[in-house]
């Protein structure tokens, strides 16, 4: 168990498995250019919900440099062995205002998938979020998070 | 020494400005460098505040001879970052200018992780932009 009284998995945020479609492979560790891919993409439906992962301290906003829309995520849970986690490309339920922390439960609705190639991806990146945990400084494999050794 | 230029001159100018690390979409860092000599990171994954995202910041110059910008004076504003993931945390860090135009800019740097000189490219960011 990765994140000790959160169940034995976080809570898949989607649903759904992480991608490899002909814009790029969504794994922990797949090659960006001359870097690699830190952070799991989670396959998508446009228009769909997101939910927590965990039981959390949740805000939604619009990147300042970007204008992507991204949520942070931090642990309720004092013992959960890394930071927060982020969220890309889901913005904030229709309700939520911007910026403002609130609380929820893993499961909890917090924001809705947003189609890729508004925000500027060619066509041929299929729908997903990317999703991405903070520990010490540094982007960790959310893989044995969700998913397992 | 890695510069391609035949001819050394300084590009101070061209490099001024504002550039988006192109190769990846997902948390791209913004450098600014700036003609008084100081530069700004900035990034809006990794920052403990999303509002004023800027992860890094420190004092820059053109080596003609090295045809390399010199980044010196580093101060890590974010504990987390993902410029300095890839280029660690010393205090002085080099990259060498492949190529730059109007638009684009092929730079070199040693990586944090010893795996020699890794090309990054860059695109400018238009001044009218809001960052």
């Amino acid at each position: 168990m990765k994140a000790s009284s959160e169940g034995d998995y976080l809570t898949n945020p989607t649903g759904h498995g992480i991608r490899s479609d002909a814009g790029g492979d969504g794994r922990w560790g797949a090659p960006r250019g001359n870097r690699v891919h830190k952070g799991l993409d989670f396959i998508t439906i446009d228009g769909q919900n997101i939910v927590s992962p965990i039981n959390g301290r949740v805000r939604n906003f619009n990147g300042i440099t970007t204008g992507y829309p991204m949520i942070q995520i931090y642990p309720l849970n004092s013992n959960a062995d890394f930071d927060y986690i982020e969220i890309l490309y889901a913005e904030a339920p229709y309700d939520i205002q911007p910026w403002v922390f609130r609380n929820v439960s893993a499961g909890d609705i917090i924001g809705v998938s947003v189609n890729l190639q508004r925000l500027g991806y060619p066509s041929n990146v299929g729908p997903h979020i990317h999703l991405q945990m903070w520990k010490d400084g540094t982007r960790i494999d959310p893989t044995p998070y969700f998913f397992g050794p | 020494m890695l510069g391609t230029t035949a001819c050394a001159q300084d590009l101070s100018e061209k490099i001024e400005g504002k550039w988006k690390y192109a190769d990846s979409m997902e948390c791209p860092d913004f450098l600014i460098f700036k003609a008084d000599g100081s530069y700004t990171i900035l990034n809006d994954c990794g920052s403990q505040d999303p509002r004023m995202p800027v992860v890094e910041k420190g004092s820059w110059s053109f080596d003609i001879k090295e045809n390399a910008i010199k980044l010196t004076n580093r101060e890590f504003i974010s504990k987390n970052s993902v410029f300095s993931e890839y280029h660690g945390k010393d205090k002085e860090l080099v990259f060498y200018v492949k190529n730059i135009s109007e638009n684009n800019m092929l730079l070199c740097c040693e990586s944090n992780n010893n795996k020699g000189c890794i090309n990054e490219n860059y695109t400018r960011v238009p001044q009218s932009s809001r960052i």
